[in-house]
């Protein structure tokens, strides 16, 4: 089983190590800026989009293409 | 009848079923070309030229006894190596899985083999569909057939090279982020990553399990809708795949375009990101071509493209970690630096991350159909520039996040490339045609009335100028 926890770069200590500090900490950088661009303006009963919803999908249009 | 290398799949299945096209021939014609072009190329990662062969004297004889053929019957077509045909090696063009033999067809393989498809091989990828352009890797990065010293974009970028380059009339990529639609874009291509759930994923390498998405690759409208009405359809082992029923894509081609209503989205291109003046200028004498036709035409708002890139992002690269967390700490060094680099950010992420991405994507999907309550189809470009140099790293890394391909991954919408024309420097431009969902038809309906109006799809590169090495 992998090291558990975060380093200070924000990566898992097993990834961490792995990779090397300047790698982990690079990634923990761009890891930050992309979580600080990401809209949360969620309301609190926003259902998440289901990965493997799509079986329930119905077309939208009776006939399509036309 | 067409030079043989540029027939069409539709084409060549119609001359194969009345014997005034060999399959043998034809697929000798083709390895050929390969043969003579490929290494200035390198679209190709496998070929096994008896193989095809065998398939093709096989196809020929089905033709000679008179049974019933498939609407491929002898067409050639060839994969993305993260594809699996039985048999055949699928390495995801990584030293990861470079021993890994596929022991069943993929669905959407044994699709296109069931309707006649011959199978010429598998084709180069950016690393696991994320990490290329890349030199660091155990096989050189897919070429421009327009162009040897440009990248064709990517992932799919062999599928892209080899369909503009007359080596086949079908490849299929796979599109996470816009990975059918960007070679598609750089190549003068339709590309169509048609609607979540549509096309099996099964037998395919995971990139992200809820924005994975199979589709092909053609030189022409037409084809593009054969190839998808061939290999799309319900798998019940596809937990992702939507119980409905295929359609005939193409059906309604030909159909003009008269009174139907089309959105533009232009912020995308000219606020949100700002297009090279020959991208903009190309998707706005399209818009005049499909006036000109008499589709209505009006401005539309989305949300700022840096929205829904964010979202893709941090689903994408969530699952992908998921996928990949052994790998990354077992086999660090095995991976290429370019996948790597872009891998590791989705470490850094959390759960709750993921999941506030997953609940934003809901609402933008959500709010992204509302469209189509009042429209038929949306326009916006495709790359904001043409293709860049493959060797030029920087100009590579700029050019990825300079799209607006991610928002139709992140709401799941059928988007087509067609192709737009071409720079002054002659490389292919582009744009998407975006549709309702499970309304991939009135995509096609769409790309090939102004296909017909512009003829953009018939020019080809030249390889003896464009691959030469």
């Amino acid at each position: 089983m992998a090291e558990q926890g975060t380093d200070k770069s924000g990566l898992p200590v097993a990834v961490a190590k792995a990779v090397g500090p300047e790698r982990a900490k690079i990634a923990g950088d761009a890891a930050r800026a992309a979580i600080g661009r990401l809209d949360r303006d969620n309301h609190w009963t926003q259902e998440p989009a289901h990965v493997f919803r799509a079986g329930s999908w119905q077309a939208t249009k009776g006939e399509v293409g036309q | 009848m067409s030079e043989m290398h540029w027939l069409e799949a539709g084409e060549a299945a119609g001359l194969i079923a009345a014997k005034k096209l060999s399959p043998v021939e034809y697929a000798k014609t083709l390895l050929a070309r390969i043969e003579k072009y490929d290494a200035g190329l390198n679209a190709f990662l496998t070929l096994r030229p008896e193989q095809t062969l065998a398939d093709a004297q096989a196809a020929e004889d089905a033709v000679m006894r008179g049974d019933a053929l498939g609407p491929l019957h002898g067409v050639p077509f060839a994969l993305k190596d993260i594809i699996d045909a039985k048999g055949w090696p699928t390495t995801a063009h990584s030293r990861l899985l470079a021993d890994n033999v596929a022991s069943e067809d993929a669905p959407v393989t044994a699709r296109l083999r069931a309707a006649g498809g011959i199978l010429f091989g598998k084709l180069s990828t950016h690393e696991f569909a994320l990490g290329g352009p890349s030199f660091d890797l155990p096989w050189p990065p897919a070429r421009n057939a327009w162009g040897r010293d440009y990248s064709p974009g990517g992932s799919s970028s062999g599928s892209g090279a080899a369909v503009a380059g007359g080596f086949v009339p079908i490849a299929l990529g796979s599109d996470t982020g816009g990975s059918v639609r960007n070679p598609a874009s750089m190549n003068g291509l339709l590309g169509m990553k048609a609607t979540y759930g549509r096309v099996s994923r099964r037998g395919v390498v995971p990139l992200s399990f809820s924005l994975d998405h199979v589709g092909p690759l053609t030189r022409t409208t037409a084809d593009n809708a054969l190839a998808l009405s061939v290999i799309a359809g319900h798998d019940p082992l596809d937990p992702g795949s939507a119980d409905d029923a295929a359609p005939n894509f193409g059906a309604t081609i030909g159909r003009d375009i008269k009174g139907l209503k089309i959105g533009v989205i232009r912020h995308f291109y000219t606020k949100d990101l700002v297009a090279d003046p020959e991208v903009a200028a190309a998707i706005e004498a399209a818009i005049k071509v499909l006036e000109n036709l008499g589709a209505e035409i009006r401005e539309i708002e989305a949300r700022p493209l840096a929205q829904y890139a964010a979202c893709n992002r941090v689903i994408l690269l969530s699952e992908a970690c998921a996928i990949h967390e052994k790998w990354l700490i077992e086999r660090t060094e095995d991976y290429g630096a370019l996948l790597l680099g872009r891998l590791l950010p989705g470490m850094g992420y959390s759960g709750v991350d993921y999941v506030q991405a997953t609940r934003t994507r809901a609402r933008y999907t959500a709010e992204f159909n509302e469209n189509f309550n009042q429209l038929d189809a949306v326009l916006t470009v495709n790359n904001m520039e043409p293709a860049f140099l493959i060797e030029d790293f920087e100009a590579g890394e700029k050019h990825y996040p300079r799209q607006a391909r991610t928002p139709f991954n992140v709401t799941g919408n059928p988007a087509l490339a067609v192709p737009t024309g071409f720079s002054a420097s002659g490389l292919p431009l582009s744009m998407q045609i975006i549709t309702g969902q499970f309304d991939e038809a009135m995509g096609y309906r769409i790309a090939a009335a102004y296909e017909a109006a512009t003829g953009w799809t018939a020019k080809h590169p030249d390889l003896d100028k464009t691959a030469a090495m």
